[in-house]
C-alpha cells in the first residue's frame, strides 16, 4: 500500500466512526443548550437504538425477505426504531431528566449517570440473554449482489459502509436544514442561546425540550444501528464508552452548538484512528491517545472549536 | 474647598474594545480623596463596563490606571481588591445559600490572617479574628437594618431585595478599603426603597469619615443628593463632569437621557 | 434544674444512638429478602414520619448539634465496641467488617472529593484514579523497597497529591463541564497506562503486597477470637476520625467559606480578593492526598490491586455519595456512603438485580431530594460566635 493509500484508508475508517460519534454529540450539544444539562444517559439511549432494531429486525422478519419488500422493510425497521427511541428518550426527559435539571448542574448529572445505569442494566436483565454479545446481521450486503466492494486508490471501500456513510451524512444535512429553515429548528435555537427571552416571547418551552429530546434520542438510535451494521455485534454496556466519547465530541466542538458537535465527533474519530495506524499498539492506546487531545484541546481552547468566547458577565 | 485636595485613583486613556465595539474610549477622570464621585449615564453608556475594567475583570485594550500612585493596570481583581478598592455590583452578587454572616465575613478575607494551618491546629488564633470581624459586621449591620442582626445564620436567599443589597454593601465596607465602588445601588428598587438607600449611602460616609465613594447610577435625580462632583457617560465617553447643578444642565447630557429634540426644544 | 435538663438531654442522646446502633447492627443480621424489602420500607415511613412530626424531629436534631462534641463522643464509643459485639449478633460478622471497612475507605475518599466538589465547586471524575495512584505507589514501595506502612501510607497520599499538579493548567483554565471532562479523560488514561506498563504488573496488577506491620505489630495477628480484619478496621477508623476532624475545621473557617464563594459565584469571589486559581489548586492537590492514602490503607489491606479496581465506575460511586449526601454536608457524606456501599451488599440476596436497584435508587433519591439527603446547613464557626450572635451582637 502507498503512502496516500494508507492515509485515505485511516481517513475512511476515522469518517466511519466520526458519523457515528457525531449523530451522539449532537444529542449532547441540543440536551446541553435547551435544559442546561448533560444527559449522561445518552450513550445508553444510543445502545437502545441498536437493540431496539435488532427486536425489529427478527420481529418483520427482515432477513426472510428479498427485493423491494427486503428494501422497504429495512427501511421500516430504521425509521422504527428512530420513532420508538426518540420516544424513550423523551419519556426518560419527562420521567428523569428535566425534573432533576431544575436542581443543581452536578446533581443532574448524576441522575442521567444513574438513569443510564438502570437502562444498560435493564436490557442486561430484561432482554433475552441479554448479557450476551449479540450477532447483528449484515443488512446491507443483500442490497448489492455479487459485489461487495469497491477499489479505489489502492484501498478497499466496502458497499455497506460507504451506504452507511452516506446516510450519515445526509442526516447531518438534514438536520443542519432542519435547525436552520424550519420554524421549529429555529425556536430550538433560541431555546438554546436564550430560554428566559424565548420563553418570554411565547415559546412553549416544554414542547422545545420534548421535540429536542426526540431528535436528539431518534438520532442515537440510528447511531446505534450504523454501530451495529459496523461491527456486526452488539453488547448492553456498548453505550458507556459511546456516552464519554460522545461527551467529549460535544465538548470539543463546544456544547450547545450542533456543527461544532460534528465536527468534534469527527475530529475525535480521525485522532483515533491516526493513532490506531500510526503508532505500535495504537489500537490499545487510541482512546488514551484521544482523551489526551481532548485534555489539550480544552486547555488552549477551553470553550470548544466552535463555542464562543464569551466574556464573564460581571 | 480652598484647599489642594489629594488624587487618589486617576485613569490615563482609558479604552475598552468588545471586537470591533468602543466600550470606553479615551476615559481620563480623577477620583479625589475622602469624595463622593458621582457617575452618571444612560444605559449601555459604559458606566458598569468602566467600573469592570478599573477592578480588573475586564483588561483594558488601551490605557492605564493608578491607585495611590501605583500602576494597577492588568492586576488580577484578587490582587486590586487587596489594595483596598471593593466594589459592589449591580445585579446583586451575594451567594444566597450562604448566610449573612458568611456574605459579609467574606469581605474581610484580604485582611484576615488565618491559613490552612490555622484553620486546623490554631482554633484559637482563628475564632478569635472570626469573633472580631463579627463584632464588626453586627455593627454594620445595626447602621443599616439592626433586624437583620438575629438573622446573621440565615441564608441571604430569604432577605427582600433592600437588606440583600445592604448585606453587599456591608461586605464591600467590612474590611475598611480606600475606595468603595457602588454599581447602581438603587437598580431594581422602587422609590421609597431608593431614598432609604440613599440614606444608607449618607451613613456609609458617617460611618468611615475617609473613604472615597463612587457611585454609579442611572437616575439622575438619585445622585444629585449624595455626590459631590458628578461625570457623565455616555457612548464609552466623557461628555461632561462638574458639580451636579453644572452636568444635570449640560446640553450634550440632557441629550443623551432624553433625545435631541427635547434638548433643543 | 439546669444541670438535670442537660443530664436528661445526656441520656437522651446515649438512648438515639443506641438504638440507631442495634437498629443497623440487626439490618446486617437479616439475610431474607423480604426483610430487607420490609426494612427499607420502614426506613421509607421514618422519612415520612419526620415530616410529620417535623417540631419533635427538629427539635431531636437540634439537640444533637447542641451537644454535637458529646454525640459525636458516644458514635466514637459505640464504633470501638462495634467489633467485640457484632459476632455476637451477625453471623457474618467478619464479611460485614470488611464491607465496613470498605465503606470507611469510601468516606476518606468521599470526603477528599468532597472538599474539591461539595465545597468548591471542582467535579473530579478521576478520584479512582488518585485513589489507584496511592494504591499503587503504597504496593510498589512496599514490595519493591519493603518500607514500612508508616511511610507508604503517608506517601500514597503525597504521591496522589502530586498527581493532581499534573492538571494544574487545565484546573487554571477550565471549569465546570469542560473540567469534568478533563479529570474524566485523565482517569480514563491513568487506568490505560497502568494496564499497559508491565512494571507496575499491567493488566494482572501487584499481588502479595505486605500487610501493614506498625513498630513490629503485624496487622495479620488476630485479637483473642476476631478477624485479623479488625486491625484494619480500626486503622480505618482512626485515620477517618482524623480526616472528619481536619475537614470539618475547614469548613468552619475561611478556607470553607471562601471556597463556598467560588463554587457559588466565582466573579463575586475574585472581587473579594481570593486568588482563585490557586485556591482551586491547593484544594484539588489536598482533597486528592485523602484518596491516596485510602488507596494505600487498601493496597496493603487486600494485599492484591490491579486497574479493574480504579475504573470509571468506582469514580462515579464516590460522586454519588457526594451528591445525594448533599454538597459541603461531611454528615450526609457519611450518611450517602453508608447508604450506597452497605446498603447494596444488602441487595447482594438479589445479584442479579443490584446494579439495576441502584441505579434506580439513586434516580428516585434525586428526583425526591434533588438537593441531596442532607444540604449543607449554616457554617457556624465555634460556639462562641454562636452564642454571640444569638444573644443579639452583645
Amino acid at each position: 500500500m502507498s503512502s496516500t493509500s494508507i492515509f485515505l484508508q485511516i481517513i475512511f475508517n476515522g469518517a466511519m466512526l466520526g458519523i457515528q460519534y457525531s449523530l451522539i454529540a449532537v444529542g449532547f450539544s441540543l440536551f446541553f443548550g435547551v435544559l442546561d444539562v448533560i444527559n449522561f444517559a445518552h450513550g445508553d439511549i444510543f445502545m437502545l437504538g441498536a437493540f431496539v432494531s435488532l427486536t425489529l429486525i427478527n420481529v418483520t422478519g427482515l432477513l426472510n425477505t428479498s427485493g423491494a419488500t427486503y428494501v422497504f422493510l429495512l427501511i421500516l425497521v430504521i425509521i422504527l426504531s428512530m420513532i420508538i427511541v426518540g420516544g424513550l428518550g423523551v419519556f426518560f426527559e419527562r420521567i428523569v431528566v428535566k425534573p432533576v435539571s431544575k436542581g443543581p448542574t452536578l446533581m443532574s448529572l448524576v441522575a442521567t449517570l444513574g438513569l443510564g445505569i438502570a437502562i444498560r442494566e435493564a436490557v442486561r436483565l430484561f432482554y433475552p440473554r441479554g448479557s450476551e454479545t449479540k450477532r447483528f446481521p449484515e443488512l446491507l450486503v443483500k442490497l448489492f449482489p455479487g459485489k461487495e466492494a469497491i477499489e479505489f486508490k489502492g484501498i478497499i471501500l466496502r458497499y455497506d459502509n460507504l451506504l452507511i456513510l452516506a446516510v450519515g451524512i445526509i442526516v447531518v444535512i438534514l438536520l443542519a436544514l432542519y435547525i436552520n429553515k424550519t420554524k421549529m429548528g429555529l425556536t430550538i435555537r433560541a431555546v438554546a442561546q436564550d430560554a428566559e427571552a424565548a420563553s418570554m416571547m411565547g415559546v412553549n418551552k416544554n414542547l422545545i425540550i420534548d421535540v429536542t429530546f426526540f431528535i436528539g434520542s431518534a438520532l442515537a438510535a440510528l447511531a446505534g444501528f450504523m454501530n451495529g451494521l459496523y461491527y456486526n455485534s452488539i453488547i448492553f454496556d456498548m453505550g458507556a464508552m459511546a456516552g464519554i466519547v460522545g461527551f467529549s465530541a460535544a465538548v470539543i466542538g463546544g456544547l450547545g452548538n450542533i456543527y461544532g458537535a460534528i465536527v468534534g465527533g469527527f475530529l475525535f474519530a480521525m485522532v483515533e484512528s491516526l493513532s490506531a495506524a500510526l503508532i505500535p499498539r495504537g489500537s490499545e492506546f487510541m482512546t488514551v491517545i484521544a482523551f489526551a487531545v481532548v485534555i489539550l484541546f480544552l486547555v488552549f481552547r477551553p470553550s470548544g472549536i466552535l463555542g464562543e468566547r464569551a466574556y464573564e458577565r460581571v | 474647598m480652598a484647599e489642594e485636595k489629594k488624587v487618589i485613583f486617576y485613569t490615563e486613556d482609558i479604552e475598552m474594545r468588545f471586537g470591533g465595539l468602543y466600550a470606553l474610549k479615551n476615559i481620563n477622570i480623577k477620583i479625589y480623596e475622602n469624595e463622593i464621585l458621582g457617575m452618571i449615564g444612560p444605559n449601555g453608556s459604559g458606566k458598569t463596563t468602566f467600573f469592570n475594567v478599573i477592578t480588573g475583570f475586564y483588561k483594558p485594550t488601551k490605557g492605564r490606571f493608578y491607585f495611590m500612585g501605583e500602576d494597577l493596570t492588568g492586576k488580577e481583581p484578587y490582587e486590586i481588591t487587596r489594595k483596598g478598592i471593593s466594589r459592589t455590583y449591580q445585579i446583586s452578587r451575594l451567594c444566597l445559600d450562604l448566610t449573612i454572616l458568611d456574605n459579609i465575613l467574606i469581605g474581610t478575607y484580604p485582611v484576615q490572617k488565618s491559613g490552612y494551618s490555622d484553620a486546623i491546629f490554631n482554633r484559637k488564633k482563628l475564632i478569635k479574628e472570626v469573633k472580631k470581624h463579627t463584632e464588626r459586621a453586627v455593627h454594620l449591620l445595626n447602621i443599616f437594618n439592626p433586624d437583620l442582626i438575629e438573622k446573621l445564620f440565615v441564608p441571604v436567599r430569604s432577605l427582600p431585595h433592600i437588606d440583600r443589597r445592604r448585606v453587599e454593601i456591608c461586605r464591600a465596607m467590612i474590611a475598611e478599603p480606600k475606595l468603595i465602588l457602588l454599581d447602581e445601588p438603587s437598580a431594581g428598587m422602587n422609590a421609597d426603597e431608593t431614598k432609604e438607600l440613599m440614606d444608607d449611602i449618607e451613613k456609609v460616609r458617617k460611618e468611615m469619615e475617609n473613604v472615597t465613594i463612587m457611585i454609579i447610577e442611572h437616575d439622575m435625580k438619585v445622585i444629585s443628593s449624595v455626590s459631590e462632583r458628578v461625570i457623565a457617560l455616555n457612548f464609552g465617553q466623557v461628555i461632561a463632569e462638574g458639580t451636579y447643578e453644572e452636568v444635570s444642565h449640560n446640553k450634550e447630557v440632557i441629550e443623551a437621557y432624553l433625545g435631541k429634540e427635547v434638548a433643543n426644544g | 434544674m439546669k444541670k438535670e435538663s442537660k443530664f436528661l438531654d445526656y441520656i437522651k442522646i446515649i438512648l438515639v444512638e443506641i438504638v440507631a446502633f442495634f437498629l443497623f447492627l440487626f439490618f446486617l443480621k437479616i439475610e431474607s429478602i423480604w426483610i430487607v424489602i420490609a426494612a427499607i420500607l420502614l426506613a421509607i415511613l421514618i422519612y415520612f414520619l419526620s415530616k410529620i412530626y417535623k417540631e419533635k424531629f427538629r427539635a431531636l436534631i437540634e439537640l444533637f448539634s447542641r451537644y454535637q462534641n458529646f454525640a459525636i463522643g458516644v458514635l466514637f464509643i459505640l464504633l470501638i465496641i462495634y467489633p467485640f459485639i457484632s459476632p455476637l449478633i451477625i453471623t457474618h460478622s467478619t464479611y460485614w467488617m470488611l464491607i465496613l471497612i470498605q465503606t470507611g475507605i469510601y468516606i476518606m475518599i468521599a470526603l477528599g472529593l468532597n472538599f474539591q466538589l461539595g465545597s468548591t465547586g471542582m467535579m473530579n471524575l478521576a478520584t479512582a484514579a488518585f485513589y489507584g495512584i496511592g494504591a499503587y505507589t503504597a504496593g510498589l514501595l512496599a514490595l519493591k523497597l519493603g518500607w514500612t506502612a508508616l511511610l507508604t501510607i503517608p506517601l500514597g497520599g503525597l504521591a496522589a497529591a502530586f498527581a493532581g499538579l499534573l492538571l494544574v493548567i487545565p484546573i487554571y483554565r477550565t471549569k465546570g463541564h469542560y473540567l469534568a471532562l478533563v479529570t474524566l479523560a485523565f482517569g480514563f488514561m491513568l487506568v490505560l497506562a497502568a494496564d499497559n506498563i508491565e512494571i507496575i504488573g499491567g493488566p494482572q496488577g501487584l499481588k502479595n503486597i505486605p500487610p501493614v506491620n506498625i513498630f513490629g505489630y503485624n496487622f495479620l495477628t488476630e485479637i483473642g477470637s476476631l478477624h485479623f480484619y479488625t486491625n484494619y478496621y480500626y486503622l480505618v477508623l482512626a485515620i477517618l476520625g482524623i480526616t472528619i476532624f481536619i475537614f470539618a475545621r475547614l469548613f468552619n473557617s475561611w478556607i470553607g467559606l471562601t471556597s463556598a464563594y467560588i463554587r457559588d459565584d466565582e466573579p463575586a469571589a475574585k472581587g473579594c480578593g481570593i486568588n482563585i486559581n490557586l485556591r482551586k489548586l491547593l484544594v484539588f492537590v489536598f482533597g486528592n492526598f485523602f484518596m491516596g492514602v485510602a488507596g494505600a490503607i487498601y493496597a496493603h489491606m487486600i494485599g492484591f490491586i490491579s486497574p479493574p479496581n480504579f475504573q470509571f465506575a468506582q469514580s462515579l460511586l464516590i460522586v454519588a455519595i457526594v451528591i445525594i449526601g448533599g454538597m459541603d454536608n461531611i454528615l450526609g457524606v457519611i450518611v450517602a456512603a453508608i447508604l450506597l456501599v452497605v446498603f447494596p451488599e444488602k441487595l447482594r440476596v438479589v445479584t442479579e438485580y443490584r446494579i439495576f436497584l441502584y441505579g434506580i435508587l439513586l434516580v428516585v433519591t434525586l428526583i425526591l431530594r434533588p438537593r441531596g439527603i442532607l444540604p449543607f446547613g449554616p457554617r457556624k464557626y465555634d460556639s462562641s460566635i454562636l452564642k454571640f450572635a444569638r444573644k443579639g451582637g452583645s
